[in-house]
């Protein structure tokens, strides 16, 4: 896994870095990837923002230190790609941008569970080289050597990386129809530890709709309650190793920039609500 | 991740993992023998299920005949074009799930399309279904619990698959209906609307059991190539083309790893994904001759 931080509200990947290996010249040409110096100061980095939708992201490719790649897309001759695979589900698409931010929206219906990312600069435009070690920041095994570059070489690569939001993956949604249509409540389970989401009727179906203007607020008082009956059940809980689900929940909390539920800090509205603001829609004053 | 898509009806993912690992659990326990027992009757048979919570909100439509044992394991082309067809809206993201099938599945018997004895059949010539459990239970030898263990592990397999011992390409080998599910959106994916390419399509994905594990195979691992959908296409239109109008003979599963892997190559060197369909088709034609030369070699 690539190393992730958190900054101003968007993660920046370190995706790939130079370091010592042999494999300088395994590929025809000098490409920026971990482990190699083909580029001794080249670094490959991503910034990634969710979008509003949540099954969008808006990621930034971001080249330090390898004057060639950047000139092949400053001169609109290299592409941004990012892979996104699913393979559970047999899933495979590669996004294209001309431009270093690209946006990606997944096609939910065809992830069966969170899809891998792989970023990459590839060359779009057929060419010939002549690599010079000070302009094109290659290692001095290249300087001087003429290169061929062919439409999708790949010209950096990052690591692949996964985004796993460790909240939402332990909510499951049951339908339970002895509770009136627009209530719910919610039963910490243990094995495997998950939050179980019994929900009357018409809460259960905005809770699954595809598109609904109300689910997300919903989904931002379902997480609440799910983060209050945490603190109420696991505050005090001494135990060093709890469920692995809890750690990982706790490592992205920490990652959001929150404390965990045992400390006296956490305020379980106060996160949900940074997590998954509440939308402001128009109300008609009918409604109430 | 939670799917805002979610329709159908599947069993919760927790109850049922739960019901498949305590009935593997112990070789020839008394819990498997019981369920052995119960896969004799259809409605004692559901009663085993009848307590593991569900989500989603619709029933799954099934297709309206009764299927024999030997359709039900080796399905005719028209019965995997109906499955498919009932479920034309089903997403990728819930046809990949044992969870999803395994209610199909159960659907099935219940509405008297298949019989539960039906999942304990493996493939080939080794007895029906039936025979399997009848076996199982009489066996009294040492190697009881094994045949036991063995006759449970067919029953889930075919119910849904066991993608937790099998791995992904369970639900799409395993699994009869997911199998027929999969065959047809793998088929209408690298034919489009061509119904010729179809048909020669067809004809490669359901050469045999094994060709169809080891195409998954490739499909399902890790980041693979041929998850995508224009490689994986031009790989399967390029194999039936030249099956149709060569004497070539594709249907060694040892020729296709081997395509596969002078496919993968290319791969390694550019990301074929990106270029034009004409370019990937090339690349592809040009992998499979490579393997026929030097098989002729």
């Amino acid at each position: 896994m690539p190393s992730m931080t958190k900054r101003d509200g968007f993660f920046s990947i370190e995706v790939a870095s130079p370091g010592p290996s042999d494999a300088i010249l395994a590929h025809e040409y000098p490409v920026l990837e971990s482990g190699s110096i083909s580029f001794p100061e080249g670094k490959y980095h991503l910034d990634l923002v969710k979008g509003k939708n949540r099954s969008s992201f808006e990621i930034t490719h971001r080249i330090e230190g390898a004057p060639l790649i950047s000139n092949l897309l400053k001169n609109n001759k290299a592409r941004c790609a990012c892979i996104v695979s699913c393979p559970v589900s047999c899933f495979r698409k590669t996004y294209i941008s001309k431009l270093v931010k690209q946006t990606i929206e997944l096609d939910i219906g065809n992830l069966g569970e969170p899809p891998l990312f792989t970023p990459m600069i590839l060359c779009w435009v057929p060419q010939k080289i002549l690599l010079r070690k000070i302009r094109d920041g290659v290692h001095p095994i290249w300087e001087g050597q003429e290169i061929s570059l062919s439409k999708g070489f790949r010209l950096a690569v990052g690591s692949v990386f996964q985004l796993r939001s460790s909240l939402s993956s332990l909510i499951s949604i049951h339908l339970d129809k002895q509770r009136e249509r627009g209530q719910f409540e919610i039963q910490i389970e243990s094995e495997p530890f998950r939050f179980r989401v019994n929900a009357g009727e018409e809460i259960y179906e905005d809770l699954r709709a595809k598109s609904s203007n109300t689910r997300s607020n919903n989904m931002t008082h379902v997480v609440t309650a799910c983060l209050a009956n945490l603190k109420a059940d696991y505050a005090d809980d001494d135990e060093e190793e709890g469920p692995e689900a809890l750690r990982a929940l706790a490592d992205f909390l920490a990652r959001e920039g929150h404390p965990d539920w045992k400390n006296p800090e956490f305020k379980p509205e106060k996160v949900a609500t940074s997590l998954y603001p509440l939308s402001s829609h128009k109300i008609n004053s009918d409604d109430y | 991740m939670i799917s805002t898509q979610q329709k159908f009806i599947e069993f919760d993912d927790s109850a049922f993992t739960r019901l498949r690992k305590s009935l593997l659990r112990t070789k020839g326990s008394q819990k498997q023998k019981t369920f052995l027992e119960s896969a004799r009757d259809d409605q004692e048979f559901l009663k085993t299920f009848l307590e593991i919570d569900k989500v989603g909100a619709e029933e799954p439509s099934i297709i309206s005949c009764r299927l024999t044992e030997d359709e039900f394991k080796q399905m005719p082309i028209g019965t995997e074009q109906a499955i498919y067809k009932s479920l034309e809206t089903l997403t990728p993201s819930i046809a990949c799930r044992s969870t999803f099938w395994a209610n199909v599945t159960l659907s099935y018997i219940k509405k008297n399309r298949i019989k539960a004895i039906f999942l304990a059949a493996n493939g080939g010539t080794v007895g029906t279904g039936a025979e399997r459990i009848d076996r199982a239970l009489y066996d009294t030898t040492k190697q009881a619990p094994q045949t036991i263990d063995a006759c449970v592990r067919a029953i889930l397999r075919r119910l849904g698959g066991l993608p937790e011992i099998r791995g992904n390409r369970s639900v799409y080998v395993d699994c009869p209906l997911a199998r027929a599910w999969w065959h047809e959106r793998i088929i209408t994916q690298a034919s489009g609307s061509d119904k010729r390419v179809e048909q020669e399509v067809r004809l490669i994905v359901r050469f045999n059991q094994t060709y169809w594990e080891k195409l998954i195979d490739r499909m399902v691992f890790r980041n693979s190539t041929f998850g995508s959908e224009e490689i994986r296409g031009s790989l399967l239109r390029n194999l039936a083309h030249i099956n149709e109008h060569q004497e070539a003979d594709l249907s060694s599963t040892k020729l296709l790893q081997r395509v596969c892997r002078r496919a993968a190559a290319f791969q390694g060197r550019l990301e074929l994904s990106v270029l034009d369909v004409n370019e990937i088709d090339s690349i592809m034609e040009k992998a499979i001759q490579g393997v026929l030369e030097q098989e002729k070699g």
